[in-house]
This record gives structure tokens, sequence and C-alpha cells, in this order.
């Protein structure tokens, strides 16, 4: 298989990878919210299932940096390092789970409730996270990686990276969130009655997050990009999400009550606590990184013209 | 006004391509459409469970058999389970919960919580789960009312003339944002009081006479409120229960807020969580031959009380909350969890109601309140 190929079917895995665990991710927050909230109830009942979720999720981090390595040095030392941690938090996890099962506090291994097959099903995620990080740090990480293997080195000094990487961090999270909102809005939309269309409004805000990270693996990190290129970009991108809000907007002022009416499992913490966050963190989630971006082209423009005219001088 | 107008011209196409109103006749609304009629008889107890909060970190096997226990020690012949039943649940631990409910064998009926929406499922999944109970009597009919779970259960003479109604009502979830920063709760809406009043009314038509009822709902509604007031102001004690919610509802609706002023109390000592308005469900009720206004969500109140209003009497009430998901509380007052069920007694045109502790333990002993006779005819 060449390694074209081999590398579109890589990132093809990593986007149904993504959409699986935006599922995944949304029962979470479900799970850790309502424990949270359960104030007599402090037994860490779900415990084996957050490390599970959280080696999950930091299983898709992982696949990231495989698959955007910024050297061949750090891919070695990500397959070595995080395939160890990997690897040991899925057997904790998993390890928790056998223990749980045994001393009754899950009361079998298809003891149901969250799915019908928990917590088996988790345990076998476990083992094979697990399984995939002995390889990753036994095998993948003594072998040389393929010469044609393209790397992705960083370009700005250690403040802005260690900045980009935490904000990335956490809008994966966002994310993932938004993203399982999308999928489940297809599925809870009552089509049939007059209100049923209005998740139209925001259908498409909960999907932007997604995209903009289809966009960027699939096309940007590939692309030779040039910074009036990533200007006209951000700018394209603060256009598409500030008209998608702006729909909403309309939705909210023609239907004033359509999210509660239809969106409420969706944004099950908004309505726990009776808060409305969701319409403006969805908001906030497809402007921020566009702007963030049109203001680093911008900045890194007016500095390369700073230079430019100190050599000129 | 004008954005508002123009936002409903652009989107009249795609709003007009979407159903049509439906109109139903109000025989409809009565349960024994489709299930075996239930048959009254002195001494027939309807068991109300609520706030069960199933979830997805919910241990099924130790909350089913505490659930169980409760049924078991009441031994009703009808169970009304008041909302928030789930709480950010999956489509598993709906079933899950349903199916513990059926293991009873014994009738019920279940209205929509707050909490009931806010699931991994869309509300007509969880109505479809609710009606294919086989000892369910959820009763769903596709209207243009307000709300989700708005039907009646007779309990008949066995010749079809209804002896005693229980009503169920969807006192649904939250109204839109006012300030666009936190969510009210919702009330029973007014189309869903003139619901009411026109099954009230199709009873008595059969009946030949107002058909005793009780009301079972989920969030409670402002006659607790201005009952509670009208203890302090006279320094009176309930019938049955405390107030013990800890925390208080600052955001409470004006009115609230200004009838506690108004009695020297503070919003500290709101310890309620109604809806945002009256919309005269209590009037409609008391008038319409309701004697019992049950409902659930603040867990920690299992309080009750005769309230009059110029429509007439009726006995307000929340009921003990079911299990230990989420919060409750325990009355150092008379030592117990306020955790169980209330158990409710028709009797010929009164009934009797008794709340039932049940601890966790399985060796602790139940305790039982007073069985107070209630009887707003009085």
């Amino acid at each position: 298989m060449n390694y074209a190929l081999k590398r579109k079917i890589l990132l093809g895995l990593e986007a149904l990878l993504f959409a699986f665990l935006s599922w995944i991710f949304f029962t979470f927050v479900s799970s850790v919210f309502n424990a949270v909230g359960s104030a007599i109830d402090v037994k860490p009942t779900m415990l084996p299932y957050w490390l599970s979720v959280i080696v999950l999720i930091y299983f898709l981090f992982v696949f990231h940096l495989i698959l955007f390595p910024k050297s061949e040095k750090k891919l070695l030392l990500t397959y070595k390092i995080n395939g160890i941690v990997l690897a040991s938090l899925a057997l904790i996890a998993a390890l928790l789970i056998i223990v749980w099962v045994a001393n009754g506090t899950y009361a079998s291994m298809v003891a149901g409730v969250l799915t019908p097959l928990f917590p088996l099903d988790f345990l076998l995620f476990d083992f094979i996270v697990a399984g995939l990080g002995i390889y990753f740090a036994f095998f993948l990480a003594r072998k040389t990686p393929a010469p044609e293997t393209k790397y992705y080195p960083y370009e700005h000094d250690m403040v802005r990276r260690v900045f980009s990487s935490a904000f990335r961090g956490l809008y994966v999270l966002f994310s993932l969130y938004f993203t399982a909102c999308f999928i489940f809005s297809l599925f809870m939309a009552k089509y049939s009655e007059p209100s049923g269309w209005e998740l139209f409004f925001i259908w498409f805000l909960m999907a932007v997050p997604a995209a903009y990270w289809a966009y960027h693996d699939w096309f940007y990190m590939d692309e030779a990009h040039t910074r009036t290129g990533d200007i006209k970009r951000s700018l394209i991108a603060i256009i598409v999400s500030g008209s998608l809000v702006l729909v909403m907007l309309i939705g909210i002022l023609a239907v004033p009550n359509f999210i509660v009416e239809n969106a409420t499992g969706l944004f099950m913490l908004d309505y726990m606590k009776s808060w409305n966050a969701a319409p403006y963190l969805m908001s906030l989630s497809a402007l921020i990184p566009a702007i963030v971006a049109l203001i680093s082209s911008l900045l890194e423009k007016k500095e390369v013209a700073k230079v430019e005219d100190k050599e000129t001088k | 006004m004008k954005h508002r107008t123009l936002a409903v011209w652009l989107l009249l196409p795609l709003l007009a391509s979407c159903g049509n109103a439906k109109d139903v006749t109000i025989a409809a609304y009565f349960a024994m459409n489709e299930k075996t009629p239930l048959v009254y008889r002195d001494g027939f107890k309807v068991l109300q469970l609520t706030d069960i909060h199933w979830s997805v970190n919910t241990n099924a096997k130790v909350q089913g058999e505490y659930l169980t226990r409760v049924v078991k020690e009441a031994n009703p012949d009808f169970i009304m389970i008041t909302g928030d039943s789930l709480l950010g649940a999956t489509t598993s631990t709906a079933e899950t919960l349903m199916k513990v409910i059926e293991s009873w064998q014994i009738p019920y009926g279940t209205t929509f919580g707050n909490h009931d929406r806010e699931g991994e499922y869309s509300p007509e999944w969880l109505t479809q789960l609710w009606s294919s109970g086989k000892y369910s009597y959820y009763n769903e009919v596709q209207d243009n009312v307000f709300g989700r779970s708005n039907y009646v259960i007779p309990l008949t003479d066995g010749a079809g003339k209804p002896v005693w109604n229980l009503y169920s009502i969807d006192s649904n979830s939250y109204p839109e944002s006012k300030n666009g920063v936190y969510y009210d709760y919702d009330v029973i809406h007014t189309d869903q009081v003139e619901w009411f009043k026109a099954t009230a009314a199709e009873s008595k038509r059969l009946a030949g006479a107002t058909v005793p009822g009780l009301a079972y709902f989920h969030i409670p509604l402002f006659e607790y409120c201005y009952q509670y007031v009208n203890e302090h102001k006279n320094n009176t004690q309930p019938v049955l229960g405390e107030i013990l919610e800890t925390s208080s509802f600052s955001t409470a609706p004006e009115e609230i807020k200004k009838l506690f002023a108004d009695a020297g109390m503070t919003t500290e000592d709101i310890k309620f969580w109604p809806g945002y308005m009256n919309t005269g469900f209590f009037d409609a009720g008391v008038a319409n031959g309701v004697q019992g206004f049950f409902c659930g969500h603040d867990h920690s109140n299992d309080w009750g009380d005769y309230y009059t209003s110029t429509a007439g009497k009726g006995y307000v009430s929340y009921g003990v909350k079911s299990g230990t998901e989420l919060y409750y509380t325990h009355s150092d007052k008379r030592n117990v969890d306020l955790i169980g069920g209330s158990l409710v007694t028709l009797r010929g045109n009164h009934f009797d109601l008794e709340h039932i502790y049940v601890p966790t333990d399985p060796a602790a002993a139940i305790t039982r309140s007073a069985s107070i006779s209630i009887e707003v005819n009085k």
C-alpha cells in the first residue's frame, strides 16, 4: 500500500474515531455532572468508566500526534512514551472494571444501564487501547519511520506553542460534545411536527468545530499556504460562522423557545443547572478559532513587514 | 417586533410545510380506551413515586431492589410516577428502569418531569417507551395541547362510569429564557388547564355528577407557597411532612418573592421551586372535583397541607422522593431519610394519605407516617 493511500485511510479512521468518541464523551459529561450533582453519593461507582473514557480520548490525541508528527525524533518518542502511558492507563481501567464487577459495584459484566453491554464494552475498549499502546511502544517505537513520512515542525515560539496546545486540547473536547449534539439532533428532530425543523437553525453551528478539524487535518495541514491565503481563509470562516450565528439568532427571534422545545436532550448541562449557555458556547466555538487565526495571521504579516522594512533600511 | 415579523415571514415557507393541527375527541384522553378499565373499590391504593432520577451512573440492581421494597411495602393497586424518572439517561438506562417497573406487574402511569427530556433520546422515543409497557396506562394523545403526559385514568364502577379520576398532567420543563442567562421552570399551560376542564366535564357527563379526582404532576403550583406562607402567618403546622430544602430559590418569580416579603420572610425562606406563573390549575382543579394535588421536583420537601382559594379547598402535597439518586435529605425531627413513596387510599368521597419512608438498608425498619384522612369537603 502506498504512503498516500495509507495516510488517507488513517485520516479516515481518525474521523470515524472522532465521531464515535463524540458520543462517548457526551455520555461521559452527563455521568460526571450527575456524580458531581449527587452530593450524597460520593462513591466512585463510575471511576473505571471515567478512566476508560479518558483513555479513549487520550488515544485520539495520540493518534493525531502520530498522524502529524513534528519530527522523526518526536514521532518515535510519541510511540514510546504515549504508548506506555496509554497501555498502562488502559490496563488500570480494565483492572478497575474487573475489580468493580468482582466486588459487586457493577452487578455483572453486562450490568447495563449506561449501555446494554456495560461494562463489558468498555473493558474491551480498554484491552484494544492497551494492545495498541503496547504495539506503539514496543514495536513501532523501535522501527525507523517510513522515509516518505511527512513531518510538521513547530513554526512558533514556546509561549505560543504552549498556548495553542492547551487551546486545541480544550477545543477538541468542545468539538466532541457539539459533534455529538449534531449527530443526536438528526435523530431527535420531530420532523413530523411543526416545531421539528427548528433544530435546523443550530444544526450547522453544532457541526462547525468538527468541520474546522476536518478541514485542518484533511486539507490545510498538507497544503502549501501563504499568509495572505491564511487571512482570506480566516475571513471566509468568520463570515460563514458569523452567518450561521446570525441564522441561529433569527431562529431564536422567530421561535424563542425552539431550543427548549427541541434540544433539552442535547444541552442537558444547561437544563440541569437552569443555565442558558449552549447558544453562546456554540457561537463562540464557531467564531473563536477563525478570529484567533485571523489575528495570528495579521500579527505575523505585520512582523514580517517590520523585518523586511528593517532589512531594506 | 419588526425583526420578529421579518423572521417569521422568512421562515413561513419552512414552517408551513410541516405538520398540521390535530383535532381529537375528549374521550381519547381517557386511558381506559385501550387498557383494561381500573375498577374502583373502597380502599383502592395509589402509590406516588417521584424523582427516581435514573441516570447512566445508577446501580440498577441496588436502586431497582430499593424501589421494589417501596412498592412491596405499599402494596398499591396503581402506581403514579410524577416525573424526573430519568436524568441525563441513555436509551439503555430508560429501558432498564422500565423493566424494573414492569417487573412489579402493577398498573402504573407516568408524568413527564423537567429532567425526563434531558437524555440521549427524543421525547417521542421516551413517550413510546412509556406507552409500550404491558402494565403502563401512559396515554399520550397526539393533539395540540401543550406538553406530553396529559391524560386521565378513570377508576370506574365496573360499568364504565367513572368514580374517581387520576389526572396526569405535564407541568413541562422550561419556558424560553427571559433574560437569556438562566431558565425558569415551566408551568401547566393555560390550554392544559382548559383541556383539564374539558376532561372533568366529560367525566361529569358520564357519571352524572362531579367526579372526585387526584392530580399528579411534577413542578409545584404557586398554591404550595401560598399555604406555606399562610402557615407562617397563622403559626400553624402542616398536615404532613416538612420543608427541608437547604438552598433557596433566589430567582423565584416576583409574585412569590413579594408573597414571602409581605409575610416578613426573605428570599432565603423560599424553599420551593414552582413554575414562573400561576396559570389557575389549582382553582380549575378544586372547582372540578380534584381533592389532592401531588407533585415532586423538590426532593427534600415532603410537606402537605390544605389550601383554600376562592374556587374551593384542596390538599397540596409533595410526594416522598423515591430512591437515593441525585440527592435526598434526612429529617432530624422524625429521624427518617426522606425517601420512599406516598400512599393514597381512596375512601368513598375522600382519601387517606400516608408517607412511607424506606431506608436504603434492607434490614432497617420502614417508617410509615400516620394515615391522615384528607377531607376537603368537610
